[in-house]
């Protein structure tokens, strides 16, 4: 391996993504570098939610695409699995209640068929206490995607598509000239020449390299916890969402139920928090009593990679001519890796996004000011 | 007779040999994440020594490739055992 053509430097699900869109366009030569195992960063670590029902015009649009693309990667990738069981967020004050109903009036004139349900439809949907719920906003069109399936099914086929995926091998450094990345350095000490692209897929890892190359981006590690029970009986089908408290269940295929909570912690302080816990075990089991006899099996700390308008980074990097990067989703990169990956695809392949809202997603709106705006980031 | 290298998850030791030859795996992380093995209530600590003691044997020639000397034992995450969400519910 002295020269590859495209070099993808992460290996999460927005690296994968990007692998797989290109290889399905023919492209040779592709080399996707993982410092660990695959989805060591972000993706295996992920709910694995997917919706569309955001707040911003930018986020919908491309969750709209997104999710398409979750359909057809499910009959493209075997063993891949997308459930379209919708989302439910559990309204409990008059505020949030007045709130969702403009803001599904507003997701529904971009297409997104979100409702306002009574405290009997919810009842009809999940096996609810409702305890001081007043009504809840449900997406039929969201859904979970377990990210340990999507990983080695993608994984699979990748290597069926001739993608070389390195595992264990980290990229310590880009090397440009003259706006060109010329070679990539990996473990500190292999030059690897680059004949046409580098994509920066790294999640939060993402900003060290970028810094290298001169660039300066607005990214913060944003710790955050998740915990999941041993497999039960499958009784709840929608993701829910307590939406007061940013803490949300869902269970997914196989029975395992993954909880997670607001809960603030310095940024990258990974330690694990018992005060979490609590907080999860006690705000869910108000509604979900059932899961109070289920047994935690682990807990562990994942990143959220966020910028300062809690929208991702899509795009060239400015004065340089073959370097791309995805990130700062700020935890939403895996729901949106289909549509991204197929998006740096068109970049890297035809010069521009196809999607008119993927420009948007500039890096330099930051130092210009333009931020976009998004008021739905949760849990 | 089928041999089950992860009880938990029921993950049987051919099912290991087959991900581990068509697949190229060559690490236990990747297996671990690839059959669900050592994810279930034990935690891994049946499964994952038994992996351990049958490294050579699984991994071969693979595992000796550039300086796959390290095994790279996954993390064991807390709890040590399984303990039900009642234990953490505030009163």
């Amino acid at each position: 391996m002295g020269s590859v053509e495209v070099a993808i430097i992460g290996g999460g699900s927005t690296g994968l993504m990007t692998a797989y869109y290109l290889a399905k366009e023919g492209v040779k030569s592709i080399h996707v570098f993982e410092e660990k195992y695959l989805g060591f960063g972000s993706t295996g670590r992920c709910a694995g939610g997917v919706r569309a029902s955001f707040a911003s015009d930018v986020h919908i649009k491309l969750m709209r695409e997104s999710i398409s693309r979750w359909l057809s990667l499910r009959e493209e990738i075997s063993g891949l699995e997308f459930v379209q069981d919708g989302y439910l967020w559990l309204l409990t004050t008059e505020e949030l209640v007045e709130f969702h109903k403009k803001l599904s009036a507003y997701q529904n004139s971009l297409g997104i068929p979100t409702r306002i349900l009574d405290r009997d439809e919810i009842r009809n949907l999940v096996p609810i206490e409702l305890n001081d719920v007043l009504s809840a906003l449900h997406d039929p069109m969201a859904g979970k995607a377990s990210p340990l399936k999507f990983l080695w099914s993608v994984r699979k086929k990748l290597r069926e598509l001739g993608v070389a995926i390195h595992e264990y091998t980290s990229v310590t450094d880009i090397r440009v000239s003259s706006g060109r990345a010329r070679s990539i350095v990996v473990d500190n000490v292999k030059e690897i020449r680059v004949g046409e692209y580098v994509v920066i897929a790294a999640g939060v890892w993402s900003k060290d390299l970028l810094e290298r190359l001169g660039v300066k981006v607005p990214l913060k590690k944003d710790p955050h916890h998740l915990l999941v029970t041993e497999k039960y009986a499958r009784f709840l089908k929608p993701l829910v969402i307590h939406k007061e408290t940013g803490s949300y269940v869902v269970q997914h295929e196989t029975g395992n139920l993954l909880i997670g909570t607001e809960f603030p912690v310095p940024e990258e302080d990974t330690t694990l928090r018992y005060g979490y816990l609590k907080k999860a075990a006690t705000i869910m089991s108000r509604y979900f009593p059932q899961i109070l006899g289920t047994n935690l099996l682990r807990v562990w700390v994942g990143y959220y990679e966020v910028t300062p308008d809690h929208h991702p980074i899509v795009g060239a990097i400015p004065h340089t001519e073959n370097i791309v990067t995805a990130t700062g989703f700020s935890g939403h990169g895996y729901m949106m890796a289909p549509i991204v990956g197929e998006e740096l695809k068109n970049i890297i392949l035809e010069g521009r996004p196809r999607i008119p809202e993927t420009k948007e997603l500039r890096l330099e709106r930051f130092e210009e000011g333009k931020l976009l705006k998004e008021s739905a980031v949760f849990g | 007779m089928v041999k089950l290298l992860c009880i938990c998850e029921e993950v049987s030791l051919e099912e290991v040999q087959r991900v581990i030859r068509d697949e190229g795996i060559r690490d236990i992380e990747t297996l671990k994440r690839r059959l669900r093995l050592g994810m279930g209530p034990c935690g891994g600590r049946y499964c994952i020594n038994t992996i351990l003691r049958m490294y050579p044997q699984l991994f071969g020639d693979t595992a000796r490739e550039k300086s796959d000397n390290e095994l790279r034992v996954p993390p064991s995450r807390p709890p040590l055992k399984p303990v039900p969400l009642y234990v953490f519910k505030e009163r």
